[in-house]
């Protein structure tokens, strides 16, 4: 019998059972009628016939062949006893349903931008064959150069193929307005490591890959969108920058590593070339089927041994380590993913103790229940099934709802994600699903289990009178007492993470900027970083100038990198006619290029001296500003305007130190100011840059006019630095606020939880309250009594969930700036918000005990 | 009550079944009935497995079964022999008669 007919005939049992019975009944009666014929009595007649059927049990041991799937039938009737009981407390069975689903819904959210981001595969041929192979000097992970790429691709037998890239953004011009395009620069064979062939031309030639004849493979998207899948589109010249690139080939359809690219070219010989001290390559490898990658790896570590007795001068210390490829591209998003995870799974722990204390006490409602359906022929299993299929059943209820919340909620999530890589990997699959579905049964099988095996317990006991105090409620207490413990532990887990990165947050934003962010315009723009360094310092000049005229514009200036956006170059100085400290001697100093317009238009208060002078040519003294820290360090006694520092070097070049400003914050992290010079543009090569103005009204329109007039090859981004600087709190705001929502949720789940406890404590005990009122007891004692319980839980809730704080927290460092993961605040905070809690759950209850009348306590039951 | 008739062997039931139906329509009971009879009150079948055999073989494909009306005008489930049932049987018999002629041929033998 096929699996259509076994589900068929379980659906129909009903019909098929009546058929049965009608036929036997038939059947009996017709031998009833022979035998009364042959002269039995009535009684004879039937006995007879009964027993020519056989033993009954053999009769149903034979029909199991037919009612195949009994269990099923079973469970289909428990379901539909299951569903017709909750139905009779919509209340409870709500509560647990709407909690379910908010922990299944945020785990089945987070949990698919988890499978999309860090565990489904990239989209590449035999990705279980690709591996990131990241270098390691004395540990510090460092990027690749071209001659050690060689060396890892000549050597290393288990390499198919090994390929370096970076990443470069270019200005594709001669396409109508100047774009920004993404390009992967690679050094060897990327369709090698991918595995793929293009869809529309072919891939490289040698030469082509040596960077000695330019070549251009567009990504399936970019052609798409900007060539309009144009399939004329091969033999064409791109204008990249400042060279051309023909276009040889078009890539498959959804290839995704690595990811964010819309052309793949060659490295320039030149880069190809460049030294063995070079570092800016990351680095793929394929390995050749039939290799394990530990035998690689034990291969690449020999390799790199000999690397460091070759090359003692600029290999000392290497290491190479072949990574899994989601592993490596995702390194920075993987631990806040994996933080939000447990949160959620937290939250979803939360629910589920909350949902066996509601059946808890449910069950003990439904003793006498229990009971009588043990009295009544119930086998114990068969009770403890019924309560299972009901747990489960609430599990499933709460798990598709939980889906659809998923559903409705990951768009914004994704939304409100900052800068997470694979973006397009996430979605709500058939494998969330089935994993959510699959959690939700565990935790049904969790969550019911205790309250089942309560059931049967007291079912047992053979008195069908209620009202007996019995054992087994004082124990059921204790499990719930337990559960309420462990659902305030868990909160206050999630309570501390979120203090500390509520503080972190705080103290980022309170800690002082050094400029004034407000009406500040920025015009961003990328030049290629084969630019001459004449003509862009004549660029600066140009569109500074220009930019100045514009009118609505007070001061303009430029800047190498916006403040809080990190440093730019760095390195060591000497102070002319001073022998430093070893100390100082070996501080890093930040260094940027600017101009004299800067300060003003940020805002930024000029300490000391007077502000950086224009210089038109190379010729003429060269000038530096420096930071309040660097001052403070290098020239404790004052007077540092007028001295002269240069930047270590075999020829240092002097820099006359003309002026001291406020400190600025480098980055959202910085604690601590650190030294800072200021250089003209001129005299520190660096071709992105930022134009700053501070401005009345909204001048942009005339700004882009005038960029377009004046650099109509060039691309630029109009913004505010308020738009531009909050990125940078972004990231941690949202994470604060996901963190937020998840850790409220736990606490009102936690609440729910403890005053449902308390509530049915107090229930159970009027009887006991009332005789102690009867006694003279007065009302404020019943209500301290009632209260004290309330903190005992409490109480043992916080000192478990504060170590269990500390032993989880140590994951958030990574997260947190500015304080440590052994905040005193965070947890102190923690603590008085779950009290206040607790004071809120535990008043209702315990101010009803304290008003129960005497004799309606001792009438209860 | 008679003295115990021999059960009906494991397995041969439905051979049984099948043959009793190859002459017509029959009820259960009127199946049990006949093998009774035609056996000479040699065999008979125990009741309460005839049903489950009957449905599954009902389920197998052998048989079908329609409602009708009893001799004794009561509903009554009638079952009768579809081409597949014919097929079945016949090979049935064959197994049957190569089971009792080597039955035989051993207790001869000895």
């Amino acid at each position: 019998m096929n699996w259509i007919q076994r589900l068929w005939t379980t659906l129909f049992a009903g019909r098929r059972e009546r058929r049965i019975l009608e036929e036997l009944a038939f059947h009996l009666d017709e031998r009833i009628a022979a035998n009364l014929e042959a002269g039995m009595t009535p009684a004879e007649a039937r006995y007879d016939a009964e027993k020519r059927f056989g033993a009954r049990s053999r009769l149903r041991e034979e029909t199991r062949d037919v009612s195949v799937l009994e269990w099923a039938d079973t469970l289909l009737r428990d379901i539909r006893l299951s569903c017709r009981s909750l139905r009779r407390h919509p209340g409870i069975a709500a509560t647990i349903i709407v909690s379910l689903a908010i922990g299944m819904g945020a785990n089945s959210a987070i949990f698919s931008v988890v499978d999309g981001v860090l565990l489904k595969p990239f989209h590449i041929v035999d990705p279980g064959r690709v591996f990131a192979l990241e270098e390691f000097r004395n540990g510090v992970s460092h990027n690749g150069s071209p001659a050690r790429l060689a060396d890892w691709a000549r050597h290393a037998s288990s390499l198919e193929a090994v390929c370096g890239f970076y990443g470069e953004g270019l200005t594709m011009t001669g396409q109508g307005t100047p774009e920004r395009v993404r390009t992967w620069r690679t050094i060897g064979d990327p369709l090698a490591i991918l595995g793929v062939h293009p869809v529309l031309g072919r891939g490289f030639t040698p030469r082509e890959l040596q960077g000695l004849e330019s070549a251009a493979l567009l990504d399936h998207a970019f052609w798409s969108s900007r060539f309009a899948a144009d399939p004329q589109i091969l033999g064409k010249a791109l204008t990249l920058g400042t060279r051309s690139f023909t276009i040889v080939g078009v890539l498959p359809e959804g290839t995704d590593y690595p990811g964010d690219t819309d052309i793949v070219i060659p490295a320039s010989a030149e880069v190809q070339n460049s030294g063995r001290r070079a570092s800016f390559l990351s680095q793929v490898a394929r390995l050749k089927p039939g290799f394990a990658a530990s035998a690689a790896q034990a291969e690449l570590s020999t390799i790199a041994g000999r690397l460091r007795m070759l090359y003692a001068a600029t290999d000392s210390g290497l290491e190479a380590r072949l990574v899994p490829l989601t592993e490596s591209a995702t390194r920075e998003a993987r631990q806040p993913l994996l933080i939000l995870l447990c949160t959620v799974g937290f939250v979803l722990l939360i629910a589920c103790v909350n949902t066996a204390s509601l059946l808890l006490s449910r069950a003990s409602e439904r003793g006498r229940e229990s009971r009588v359906r043990v009295a009544l022929g119930a086998g114990t299993g068969s009770l403890i099934r019924l309560y299972l299929v009901e747990s489960l059943v609430l599990a499933a209820a709460g798990g598709l709802l939980g889906l659809a919340l998923a559903a409705l909620s990951l768009d914004t999530l994704i939304r409100l994600l900052p800068d997470l890589p694979r973006l397009t990997a996430i979605h709500l699959d058939l494998r969330v699903a089935g994993i959510t579905l699959a959690v939700a049964l565990f935790c049904g099988l969790l969550f019911g289990l205790v309250p089942a095996l309560q059931a049967a317990r007291s079912a047992s006991q053979t008195d069908l009178a209620d009202g007996v105090r019995s054992s087994a409620g004082v124990h059921r207490l204790w499990s719930r007492r337990l559960l309420v413990v462990s659902q305030i532990a868990l909160s206050a887990i999630l309570l501390v993470g979120v203090g500390l990165l509520a503080k972190s947050l705080l103290l980022m934003l309170r800690t002082p900027l050094g400029f004034e962010p407000a009406q500040v315009t920025t015009v961003q723009v990328n030049l290629p970083w084969d630019t001459d360094s004449a003509k862009l310092a004549a660029f600066y000049d140009r569109t500074l100038e220009a930019l100045s005229a514009v009118p609505g514009v007070r001061t303009a200036g430029v800047i190498d990198r916006l403040p809080l956006r990190g440093g730019t170059q760095t390195g060591r100085i000497e102070v002319r006619g001073l022998t430093l400290s070893p100390d100082l001697a070996a501080r890093t100093v930040s260094y940027r290029g600017t101009s004299e317009g800067y300060f003003a238009a940020l805002g930024i208060p000029l300490q000391a001296g007077r502000l950086l002078r224009k210089r038109a040519s190379e010729q003429g003294p060269r000038e530096v500003m420096i930071n309040d820290t660097l001052a403070r360090q290098f020239f404790p006694d004052g007077g540092a305007v007028g001295r002269y520092i240069a930047f270590k070097s075999s020829t240092p070049v002097w820099y006359e130190v003309v002026g001291v400003v406020g400190n600025t914050r480098q980055s959202p992290s910085q604690t601590t100011p650190i030294p800072e010079a200021f250089l003209l543009m001129r005299d520190v090569y660096w071709p992105m840059a930022n134009f700053v103005l501070r401005t009345d009204g909204n001048v942009d329109p005339a700004i882009r006019a005038v960029m377009a007039r004046t650099n109509p090859d060039q691309v630029f981004r109009i913004s505010t630095l308020d738009r531009e600087l909050s990125g940078t709190v972004r990231e941690p705001e949202v994470r604060l606020w996901l963190m937020g929502a998840f850790a409220f949720t736990a606490l009102l789940l936690a609440a729910i939880g403890m005053y449902g406890l308390l509530a049915s404590d107090v229930t159970q005990r009027t009887q006991e309250i009332g005789i102690r009122m009867a006694l003279g007891a007065d009302p404020a004692s019943i209500l301290k009594a009632t209260g004290r319980r309330a903190f005992e839980l409490v109480g043992a809730g916080l000192v478990i969930g504060g170590l269990g704080a500390i032993a989880f927290t140590r994951y958030l460092s990574s997260l947190l700036y500015i304080v440590t993961t052994r905040d005193v605040a965070a947890f102190a905070g923690a603590a008085v918000t779950l009290l206040i809690v607790a004071a809120f759950a535990a008043y209702f209850p315990a101010r009803r005990a304290a008003t129960i009348a005497p004799v309606i306590a001792l009438r209860h039951e | 009550m008679p003295a115990a008739k021999t059960d009906i062997l494991q397995g041969t039931l439905t051979l049984l079944v099948l043959k009793t139906l190859s002459r017509g329509p029959a009820h259960g009971y009127a199946i049990t009935q006949h093998i009774q009879m035609v056996s000479n009150d040699q065999l008979r079948v125990e009741e309460g497995s005839l049903y489950p055999a009957l449905h599954r073989m009902e389920q197998e494909g052998w048989l079908r079964s329609e409602w009708a009306i009893s001799e004794s005008k009561r509903r009554a489930r009638v079952y009768s022999l579809t081409p597949d049932g014919r097929k079945k049987l016949q090979d049935e018999q064959q197994n049957w008669t190569r089971l009792t002629t080597g039955v035989a041929d051993v207790l001869s033998f000895a």
